[in-house]
């Protein structure tokens, strides 16, 4: 030992601690720095020759936990996907307007029904038929400009998608030259500390647009793969290209042929690959984008296409009859005009029953409690066993009804059915009266008895002799026993030649009358396969042709209700009259319109379906425009026969047009996402309209949620790296201060070792 | 947990900016009153609003629809209670002038016209823009005037010219509703010809007569001396040249036959235009002196009597009630749509009743026609079900209480032969009253109707009610839990801020020097 060793030894010290502040001040320096990470310098003690000779430093390191680091990586790209999705999905949320200031395009279709509501109320009145008019010129425009706002924002993520192969392919170069400097670092053994995160900042960047896969190879260089395991970065760089589209329209699809939107692809020696369509892409910007413009803006926009479609045929399909929704007249059975009417509500004492009877004035019977038995003439002892009741209900209204209209003109009985018990009043001499032609029976019963539905048994008509034509549908909603709503819906086909006719379908007969046959039976087939309802309704033919379909629901014991019946022929010009068909919406701009009736493509080379894009361009009809009369008048009165306009004070119209757009069930498409193959969305327009709505902000609020939840496992791991990773400033004062004492001691060691030298010196003189 | 600087103030930053975001939504909640901005925030509950609010406008609207049907029912309500009362009115106002008070006579066509005018108003009613008893066809008044339905309309381009008076004076001409020195030759009153041949006294149409035109004979009955009535059917006899070889009923009597007795009455049943019988009837009576209208004396000359007195009645009887009855049927065919007129036909020789097609006649109703009357007012009350709550001013009720006045102010009166008036308003009288009979039972059903749709207002007003709650405990905030939640948010935040501005101070840095 020397006091020069010891001098030495106290060099080394300070050199050490100043060297250390140094990476202090570089780490308090970068504390604010995104992707920084902390640096360390190792140090050891020196030997020489066995002997301890001081300190050493090392390389400086980086501090970092390089599995957390990998899994962070992996959440951050999981929430740029999620965020690139949920910001355009809160946009198309909030096209729907507030919900509570009725903003959305299902308000809009209900503004529509409000105005053909009005429009029945006045027919003759040209603002309510000029409202209708704008109401649904304000209704296609919402179509109009939700489509475009649509496809703007598949524009913008078609957009998304450009900048973000640029700014992965300035990243992959990036990480190529990285991986270089750090190789040739390495080899003259100096610090890849700066380097390495340089590097880890462009592969964060890589993985917030894109989904990869790292390894490490020798020479710290990384790899980076796709999820399929093609190289990015290994050997040599490689890049994406992308043919960004400029105009997207609804037309342009992924999956056209060519694509009508832009590929991202990887040009390898594989040949060229579509990344974002091969297997295993999960997360990343630039799949958010794709899913948006492909998946979720695509869905959006084939929702309103299908809402379109059925807006524009539910208004203007040409129906044999076209007041075909026969709910509550009184039916005729033969010529034997029967009414009959569940009255087992009339429970209470109080309750009355009125029947009005054609030829004498309204006969009134009130229920008396059973203690005031018996019941004066008018009474009726409303017995709490509904079968007694119905007894006395029906011998009080004989002998009532014999009174007001003489004995013999009716007869009343109770008919069994499965609810319960129904009264029926049967015009049984019918040839006593020559001015009796139909029986107008209409029963009130109070007291929270059911009204009108199941009431008065219904019958509802129609002629399919306009049904000629493969696509011609018929369809059929009825109310079974048990109050459930049931629909048949029936398409029809051509002959198929001795093979099986497919299912929910009938085949078109030589004669119209044959296919009204095969209508039946289907029908029939139809009820048969609904359990319990085979024979609740009376499926006849009848007319001059015998194409005139009927459906009654005055079979004894069913308890079923007819609520629709519409034949939809989409010829056009098979039927005479029917030429100058009705619609109010057309495809196309006003002065350049077409028909819309929903044409698809038969086989390759067809134009696209009709239906794509139809929201865009859907419009008030320029013909209804010019004579908004159209929407009162129509050629042929319901009962088929022409006979000259009908009265411009006629509600028949509007209220057919009004039952359509709310009432009439149509079959929506499956591939809009509503609704599944097996079981179709059934419902009017209207309830469509709300279930577009209500599904993209049941989708919006979903993704948002899922937002959430990964941006908190995000945070959580986020955190987890900072703690190996982060500079706290604390602790590099705390290191600052025992650098500061270590290297104050050390000079007191070197002037202690000078002033022991200038000792010897002294001793020496 | 060691945590970097960097970390430690950005994680400030993020949890004061989601304090911050909460903060400004609650507050934007406690403004609007509403949980949502937007649909997606109510997520699933977004389907269940939006038909709930979908309901509630379609109830809405049904209200609104109610209340106005209600209106015009309540319209139509009080015009057919009008319509009901004015034709008791008249038609007791005939029957006193007829059996009580004479004086009231004259001025019987005077308040029946004042009535058929107030009833054309009544009918011609409108609300809105809606004429109400025209059916579907509601823009224009479905009843013509007065004036042009009695006298046609001179100024009319199409050549209305002739109305309801019109067509019954020529249907009189052509019953031969008139005295026989009006008529001309070989034309007896009513076209009934009393012809003698011996003691043969026959009753035969004339040769002008038609079917259906004048009075048709159907029987003879008499008393007979021997008690009980004896009965001679009218049967064809062949008709005189040059009309060929067709019969004409004919009854004819053998007065030598017949033991005359004083009392015994002859009657001579016919059936008048309008399809009611008659019974023309004289009695026998003896002694001297002046003998009643319609009575014969039983001496040397009783056959001679006999068929003066019948000829005499047959007369009287041609020019009161087969005039009355020829009014009331020109007035049926008046009402009919088209109106039918009488008319020569050449070719046959024959007059017939034929529809006006060349439009000659005013319609005296522009209306909807055909079909369910009840059918021309149509109103949706409910999802699936309509009602029809038309009335037309050509439903039978109506238009025969129309006609009816209508007769009767246009029918002439004359202050020296009261006798025609007297005899068409017997008729009108009781045909008034049964018509307005009818229509207090269309009144009747059409209250049924307005009752049944008064009900569905009350069950969508219910409805209306229970789906504003239901919406609004789904949309709207609890103002309570709101503030306190932004109470809660301002002193989360401000503990953050707190604890920002302390965790600096903590920096040891702070505490070198």
């Amino acid at each position: 030992m020397s006091l020069i060793s010891a001098l030495n030894t106290a060099l080394t010290g300070m050199q050490a601690s100043q060297r250390a502040a140094d990476l202090v001040s570089r780490n308090v320096a970068n504390a604010g720095t995104e992707g920084y990470t902390k640096k360390t310098l190792p140090r050891e003690a020196r030997v020489l020759d066995g002997q301890g000779a001081g300190v050493v430093t090392g390389e400086i390191q980086r501090s970092i936990d390089l599995r957390v680091q990998a899994q962070m990586w992996t959440e951050q790209s999981s929430s740029a996907r999620f965020e690139v999705v949920d910001d355009f999905l809160q946009r198309l949320d909030r096209l729907f307007g507030k919900p509570d200031q009725d903003l959305s395009i299902a308000s809009s279709v209900g503004r529509l029904a409000e105005a053909f509501q009005e429009l029945a109320d006045e027919p003759q009145n040209a603002t309510a038929r000029q409202s209708v008019i704008s109401t649904a010129d304000q209704l296609a425009q919402d179509l109009n400009r939700m489509t475009d706002e649509v496809q703007a924002m598949r524009q913008q993520a078609e957009d998304g998608i450009a900048g973000s192969v640029r700014t992965v392919n300035e990243a992959l170069t990036a990480v190529h030259q990285l991986n270089g400097k750090i190789e040739q670092k390495l080899a003259a053994n100096e610090s890849t500390a700066e380097l390495e995160d340089q590097r880890d900042r462009h592969i964060a960047t890589l993985n917030e647009h894109l989904d990869i896969r790292t390894f490490r190879r020798s020479g710290d260089k990384i790899a980076i793969f796709t999820p399929a395991g093609r190289p990015l970065v290994d050997a040599t760089p490689r890049q994406l290209s992308f043919d960004a589209r400029t105009q997207i329209g609804p037309q342009d699809t992924a999956d056209g042929d060519p694509p009508g939107v832009g590929t991202v692809t990887l040009v390898g020696p594989e040949g060229r690959i579509d990344l974002l369509k091969e297997g295993g892409m999960a997360s990343g910007k630039m799949l958010g984008y794709a899913q948006i413009r492909d998946d979720y803006m695509a869905t959006a926009q084939s929702q309103l296409d299908e809402l379109a479609h059925g807006l524009a045929l539910a208004l203007s399909e040409r129906v044999g009859t076209l007041s075909s929704t026969v709910t509550a007249s009184a039916p005729v059975n033969g010529t034997n005009p029967v009414a009959s009417a569940d009255l087992t509500g009339a429970a209470s004492p109080g309750d009355t029953i009125t029947a009005t009877l054609s030829i004498a004035g309204p006969v009134t019977l009130t229920a008396i409690d059973p203690a005031n038995a018996p019941p004066a003439a008018g009474e009726f002892v409303a017995d709490p066993d509904p079968e007694v009741r119905a007894e006395n209900i029906r011998a009080a209204l004989q002998s009532a009804v014999d009174a007001a209209a003489g004995a013999g003109e009716f007869t009343v009985s109770v008919v069994e059915t499965v609810n319960g018990v129904r009264i029926a009043i049967d015009d049984a001499n019918i040839g006593a009266n020559d001015d009796l032609t139909a029986l107008d029976t209409t029963f009130v019963a109070l007291d929270g008895a059911a009204l009108p539905d199941g009431l008065q048994a219904s019958r509802a008509a129609v002629d399919v002799a306009a049904v000629t034509t493969p696509g011609d549908t018929v369809m059929v909603r009825y109310r079974d026993g048990g109050g459930q709503v049931r629909s048949i819906e029936l398409t029809a086909v051509a002959d198929p030649d001795g093979g099986p006719v497919p299912e929910d379908s009938f085949v078109i007969g030589a004669t119209p009358a044959d296919t009204a046959t095969n209508i039946r039976n289907e029908i029939n087939a139809r009820l048969s396969a609904f359990s319990g309802d085979a024979g609740t309704l009376a499926v006849d033919m009848t007319g001059p042709g015998a194409t005139e379909l009927r459906i009654d629901d005055s079979a004894p014991g069913a308890g079923a209700a007819i609520v629709s019946l519409h034949a939809v022929s989409r010829t056009a010009g098979t039927v005479p009259g029917e030429e100058t068909q009705f619609a109010v919406f057309a495809d196309g701009l006003s002065g350049s319109q077409k028909a819309y009736v929903g044409t698809e493509p038969l086989q390759p080379g067809d134009p696209p379906a009709q239906k794509e894009g139809f929201a865009g361009r859907i419009s008030v009809s320029d013909r209804l425009r010019r004579d908004d009369t159209l929407l009162v008048a129509y050629p042929t009165p319901p009962n088929g026969t022409p006979t000259g306009e009908a009265a411009i004070g006629d509600p028949s119209r509007p209220l057919e047009l009004l039952s359509r757009l709310t009432e009439t069930p149509r079959q929506f498409d499956p591939a809009t996402g509503i609704g599944s193959p097996d079981a179709p969305y059934a419902g009017s327009v209207r309830e469509f309209a709300t279930s577009v709505v209500s599904f993209q902000a049941v989708q919006t609020a979903e993704v948002s949620d899922r937002k959430e939840y990964q941006a908190s496992v995000t945070e959580t791991i986020e955190l987890r790296f900072d703690r190996s990773a982060g500079v706290n400033v604390d602790k590099e004062m705390a290191d600052l201060l025992v650098i500061e004492n270590l290297y104050a001691t050390s000079a007191r060691v070197l002037s202690t070792v000078q002033s022991m030298l200038d000792e010897l010196a002294n001793l020496g003189r | 947990m060691e945590i970097s600087t960097y970390a430690r103030s950005l994680l400030i930053q993020q949890r004061s900016e989601l304090l911050q975001t909460r903060l400004f939504k609650a507050n934007e909640q406690l403004v609007t009153g509403k949980k949502a901005s937007q649909f997606s925030e109510l997520g699933g509950q977004s389907a269940q609003t939006l038909s709930l609010r979908a309901k509630i406008r379609t109830v809405v609207q049904y209200q609104e629809t109610i209340g106005l049907t209600n209106r015009r029912m309540e319209v139509m309500h009080e015009s057919l209670e009008r319509t009901n009362k004015i034709g008791h009115d008249v038609s007791t106002e005939v029957l006193t002038g007829l059996y009580d008070n004479e004086a009231k006579l004259p001025y019987l066509a005077e308040t029946a016209g004042t009535a058929a005018d107030e009833m054309i108003t009544l009918m011609n009613a409108r609300f809105g823009e809606r004429y109400l008893f025209g059916g579907a066809k509601s823009d224009a008044a479905p009843v013509t005037n007065l004036q042009d339905m009695l006298r046609g309309d001179p100024s009319d381009p199409a050549g209305a010219t002739r109305g309801l008076m019109d067509l019954v004076d020529s249907r009189a001409v052509v019953d031969a509703a008139s005295p026989a020195a009006d008529l001309p030759a070989g034309q007896w009153p009513g076209h009934v010809e009393v012809r003698t041949d011996g003691t043969t006294v026959e009753f035969r149409l004339d040769e002008l007569a038609f079917e259906g035109f004048g009075m048709e004979i159907k029987e003879l009955r008499y008393d007979q001396a021997t008690g009980g009535t004896a009965s001679i059917p009218a049967a064809g006899v062949a008709e005189p040249p040059p009309a060929g070889p067709d019969t004409v009923p004919a009854v004819s009597v053998d007065t030598s036959a017949v033991t005359f007795f004083a009392g015994q009455t002859f009657r001579l049943m016919v059936e008048m235009p309008d399809g009611t019988d008659k019974s023309i009837e004289i009695r026998a009576v003896t002694g001297n002196g002046p003998h009643d209208r319609d009575t014969f004396r039983i001496d040397y000359n009783a056959q001679v009597n006999f068929t003066e007195a019948f000829t005499g009645a047959l007369e009287r009887t041609a020019t009161t009630d087969l005039k009355a009855a020829s009014a009331q049927q020109a007035a049926t065919e008046f009402f009919d749509f088209p109106p039918k007129v009488v008319q020569f036909d050449g070719g046959s020789g024959q007059w017939q009743v034929v529809e006006d097609d060349v439009g000659e006649v005013v319609r005296w109703y522009d209306g909807q026609r055909g079909g369910d009357p009840r059918d021309g007012a149509r109103v949706k009350v409910d999802d699936g079900t309509i009602v029809d709550y038309g009335i037309r001013a050509d439903e039978a009720p109506l238009a025969d209480t129309l006609k009816q006045l209508a007769l009767l102010a246009g029918f002439e009166y004359d202050a020296q032969d009261t006798e025609p008036y007297k005899a068409l308003a017997e008729r009108s009288g009781s045909l008034l009253s049964d018509a307005s009979e009818r229509v207090r039972t269309l009144l009747g059903a059409h209250g049924t109707r307005q009752e049944l749709v008064a009900g569905y207002e009350e069950r969508h007003a219910a409805t209306e009610a229970m789906a504003t709650g239901q919406l609004n405990d789904m949309e709207n905030v609890s103002q309570q839990e709101v503030a306190s939640r932004i109470l809660t948010l301002e002193s989360q935040l401000q503990a953050s801020y707190e604890l920002t501005s302390r965790g600096q101070n903590l920096s040891l840095v702070r505490f070198l020097s």
